[in-house]
């Protein structure tokens, strides 16, 4: 008698808690994202260019960047929408191990100053064909309570109130 | 400008996993939960008995195919006793526990267990010991409760 | 000065999605049983060994320690690599330097990946630095359905041109009992029916997750005159770092692609890609990045290899053989997709790829792998020493 062969698998979750370390330049980013919920970058003192996050070198001209607030700009986090995917695949959080309910949308956005940023598109109701390139759009923070001091305490960007 | 502390961050990973052990341990694992039986794996070109058993063989990676049936009794090689606690999750039992390396007779390799019904103090190098079985049987290694000293019959 | 280095065994499993048949150390042992076989030499012959994967996805770390009683190395010199998605290719490189350093004769190089294991999209994240982009990144999909999005703008490509280079792959992949995703896929048609995971990205775009391991042999000149197979020179090899991105909106730069391609056509006077390297195994974990970076490399102008695939120039049996495995699309067990190109060259410039085997005659072939934020590690492979 042919058997089917019982196959064995041991099951286990891997759960390790880490502290971090962000430095004094990420750090303050975060502090300051947290506590003031605004955005900050800081300009390389050779080639010019704006360092989003900041950080203690410029890997382009390797010049040494200060420490804040000596050439760090307060963004204003206001831009216009450059584009937007929509997410259509169930992802597990490595964190939690709980998964994003889907489709959402994730937008770039070309900040006033220039740089490109990367958040989610929100708020969950707004409807894709509501959305234009060029639309413009703000940061929205969530409560301060809630803050962490971790880039999930910007809430989402939004297209500016009656300009859908 | 005020000066601030550095940020720290809190962080957590938790990522559930599923390791298989392949055919050969499978098969070690449910003779164990099913029938109580140790059986090792050996190597016709080298001549050891794996135990627990393994498909390939580490000196030479021969394919191990011979099946050989071992008791539940072996020797103490070596033991120890643990004392501190890193977490349940993490420790298949509260300590304090004592450990042992247990080569089963007609075996060329160690087994590392638990050793029960004994005393850190009671235990020897080279003292005969054998498997407790647990009752309720899942399909893992620790299908064998711990391993204890057999008493001289007096 | 470095030494001259060849490759002179390879070996793979039959890649498949699980393998719960077998363990971790099981799984490398079957790929370097057999290039051990390919090469005809026993396993105390290697004096040392290159094993990499990415340990995230199975959640069990330092591999190498765990793997040396199954791949041979108890007692040996041995080093882990580990280097995301290029892990295969650097596995490689690594052996190759081992050899032309002059430290070691005879070097075996393992990759293996047991994605089922684990939950490949979380391990991926794990990846992003987690204080500034782990919560959001989308992974390789996020990645991969904006460098559609962007190919299609800028060089007209319809939406078909993605689903011809899949019906070429699985063209390939029929070819070739080691791929995972042998699927009768015969027209434009049927690719276009697969559901999208971020649009214009469909299911089928996209590489699968597979469980498998592959190893190489790499010798000295004067080892690899002893062997029982003819050597494939290992002609140059490189690898690219770009700066991380931080802020993955707009448009992905290529920079390490082009970067890394270049060095090694321009070190190694080649002028004519296209018509000097006669096959290509290229580390592209979609449809429209094989196109895209088929171009980056140099092999066509930018905005021309959609049209060219059109043509069918890619084929097995055409001008340009481009990954006639079936490519990562097709099989991709992470920590052994890029040593799978090497081997699939190495098989290709040996004439032994069987059913596989290009119609052009081999003679220079090009590997590559790709990881990260922009990382890139290339090698060129010869059939002659010279």
């Amino acid at each position: 008698m042919d058997i089917e062969k019982e196959l064995l698998c041991q099951r286990r979750t891997l759960k390790i808690r880490f502290r971090w370390s962000a430095g004094p330049y990420l750090g303050r980013f975060l502090l300051e994202l947290k506590e003031e919920g605004r955005l900050w970058v800081v300009r390389c003192p050779g080639c010019g260019r704006f360092l989003l996050p900041p950080r203690i070198v410029c890997a382009q001209c390797y010049t040494r960047t200060p420490e804040f607030p000596e050439h760090w700009v307060r963004l204003s986090g206001k831009g216009t929408l450059v584009d937007w995917e929509r997410v259509h695949y169930p992802q597990m959080d490595p964190e939690t191990g709980t998964v994003r309910p889907e489709p959402y949308l994730h937008g770039t956005f070309r900040l006033e100053e220039g740089l490109l940023f990367v958040h989610y598109l929100g708020p969950e109701d707004v409807q894709e064909s509501d959305l234009r390139v060029g639309l413009p759009v703000e940061m929205v923070m969530k409560p301060l309570e809630e803050r962490e001091g971790k880039m999930t305490d910007i809430h989402y960007f939004r297209i500016v109130e009656g300009r859908r | 400008m005020k000066t601030r502390e550095p940020l720290q961050v809190l962080g957590r990973l938790y990522v559930p996993y599923a390791n298989w052990v392949g055919e050969t341990t499978s098969q070690f694992l449910c003779e164990l939960r099913d029938k109580r039986r140790l059986r090792g794996t050996g190597c016709s070109e080298c001549g050891k008995v794996f135990m627990p058993p393994r498909s390939v063989c580490p000196t030479c990676l021969a394919s191990l195919e011979t099946w050989v049936d071992l008791p539940t009794t072996g020797l103490l090689m070596t033991y120890t006793s643990v004392h501190y606690s890193f977490g349940r999750e993490y420790q298949p039992m509260d300590p304090p526990y004592l450990l042992g390396i247990i080569r089963l007779d007609g075996a060329d390799t160690g087994l590392c267990h638990f050793l029960g019904e004994t005393s850190f103090e009671e235990l020897r190098v080279g003292m005969k010991v054998e498997a407790v079985f647990k009752e309720n049987r899942e399909g893992n290694i620790l299908d064998i409760a711990y391993f204890r000293p057999i008493k001289a019959a007096s | 000065m470095a030494r001259r280095t060849a490759i002179v065994g390879v070996g793979q499993t039959f890649h498949r999605s699980r393998r719960p048949d077998v363990h971790i150390g099981e799984l490398c042992a079957e790929a370097v049983k057999a290039a051990l076989e390919d090469a005809e030499i026993h396993v105390r012959d290697i004096q040392a060994f290159v094993t990499g994967n990415m340990e995230l996805f199975e959640g069990r770390y330092v591999q190498d320690m765990w793997l040396a009683d199954w791949i041979g190395a108890v007692g040996k010199p041995g080093i882990r690599v580990t280097t995301g998605g290029t892990t295969g290719g650097t596995l490689a490189s690594v052996a190759f330097e081992l050899v032309a350093s002059g430290l070691y004769d005879l070097v075996l190089a393992v990759g293996f990946e047991k994605q089922f294991e684990g939950d490949t999209r979380a391990g991926l994240k794990t990846v992003a630095d987690p204080l500034w982009i782990r919560w959001q990144t989308t992974g390789a999909i996020g990645y991969f359905s904006r460098q559609a999005r962007y190919y299609m703008k800028e060089t007209g490509a319809p939406e078909e041109a993605g689903a011809m280079v899949r019906v070429r792959l699985a063209a390939h992949a029929r070819n070739n009992p080691h791929a995972h995703l042998r699927l009768d896929l015969e027209s434009v048609e049927e690719v276009l029916k697969s559901p999208y995971l971020i649009p214009p990205l469909r299911q089928l775009d996209m590489c699968p997750t597979s469980e498998g391991a592959c190893a190489i042999v790499v010798a000295s000149e004067e080892r690899a005159a002893r062997m029982a197979r003819r050597p494939v020179w290992v002609k140059d090899w490189t690898s690219v770092h770009k700066e991380a991105i931080y802020v993955r909106g707009g448009r992905h730069s290529v920079a390490d692609l082009e970067m890394a391609a270049s060095r090694l056509f321009r070190r190694n006077g080649i002028q004519k890609p296209m018509e000097e390297i006669s096959v290509a195994e290229i580390y592209a974990p979609s449809t429209w990045a094989e196109l895209e970076w088929l171009e980056a490399y140099g092999f066509c102008e930018k905005g021309t290899a959609w049209r060219l695939e059109e043509k069918g120039v890619f084929y097995w049996n055409r001008e340009f053989p481009v990954n006639p495995s079936g490519g990562v699309v097709c099989t991709n067990p992470i920590g052994a997709t890029g040593l799978i190109r090497v081997a699939e060259v190495a098989l290709q410039l040996r004439g032994d790829a069987g059913p596989r085997q290009i119609s052009r005659k081999p003679t220079l072939g090009f590997s590559s792998a790709w990881g990260g934020s922009g990382w890139t590690v290339a090698h060129l492979l010869s059939s002659s020493k010279d």
